[in-house]
């Protein structure tokens, strides 16, 4: 599984917390990328940008992957408890990121 | 079918409207449509405590995106709110509903005016099976007392 950093804004501690949780998501995650700055009312937020094999993004499978995935990084992580980041989860299928090839997914 | 029922059901739909090509009004829709379906489930779930049926709806025009977010996000605070003594599960299910109303009302936003965000088949499906997945988890704690205390928290704005 690649794990790709972003700028580490909150320093060397919330990258590698992120980057030891990341390792326990599995097999059905192929890429996951965070980046730090502001939601929509302003306050501080963490976007994380998952991207699935195919395999897990099929419909009857997507729920209960993607409910797991952002339960395992909101729970190790706690990105609102420790670091007052209101955590936000996108998920794109491996095909998908394939065709579009957006750079902030990669 | 209550209102929030049926906009589930619509945001599936949109997200299926074009099976092979889908066009982003679909997704985006979808989307935003999935977000108000559990803003008006929790508000049809608060009201219904409102022991005058035909002032509900009235009483619904009180709740406010941003006091139910704040709401939503404080009950994640264990050092606010610690839930002692309650079933673990039972708060994680609470805490799950809250949560996928922040995530939702996020990506509302983005869906509704963000023209430069491209949504997938499956970013947008995700959004809209979460939505579905939270009215599921509602279900069996809606009428415990901490999710009745959730609804109440819905609609009161913290005083510091």
């Amino acid at each position: 599984m690649a794990i790709v950093p972003a700028p580490l804004v909150h320093g060397t501690q919330l990258a590698n917390k992120i980057t030891k949780v990341i390792r326990k998501l599995g097999n059905e995650v192929v890429r996951v990328n965070y980046s730090l700055g502001s939601d929509s009312t302003g306050e501080p937020a963490i976007f994380f940008r998952v991207v699935l094999t195919d395999a897990a993004s099929r419909e009857d499978k997507l729920a209960e992957v993607t409910g797991r995935i952002a339960r395992i990084l909101f729970d190790e992580v706690r990105p609102y408890e420790n670091w007052g980041l209101l955590p936000y989860f996108s998920f794109r299928s491996k095909s998908e990121q394939k065709a579009r090839n957006d750079p902030e997914w990669i | 079918m209550a209102y929030h029922d049926d906009l589930l059901r619509q945001a599936l739909q949109l997200i299926h409207k074009e099976p092979r090509n889908p066009k982003q009004a679909s997704l985006r829709r979808a989307v935003s449509t999935a977000y108000y379906a559990i803003f008006h489930l929790l508000i049809n779930e608060a009201v219904a405590n409102w022991k005058q049926v035909s002032l509900r709806a009235a009483l619904g025009r009180a709740f406010d995106h941003n006091i139910m977010k704040a709401a939503s996000n404080r009950i994640q605070d264990t050092r606010q709110f610690a839930f002692a003594g309650e079933n673990p599960r039972l708060v994680a299910a609470l805490k799950d509903v809250a949560k996928t109303f922040v995530q939702l009302q996020e990506k509302r936003h983005i869906a509704d005016y963000d023209n430069t965000t491209f949504w997938t088949k499956t970013e947008a499906l995700a959004q809209v099976k979460s939505a579905e997945r939270a009215f599921e988890t509602w279900e069996p704690i809606r009428n415990h007392p901490i999710a009745q205390a959730y609804l109440v928290s819905l609609i009161i704005r913290k005083r510091d």
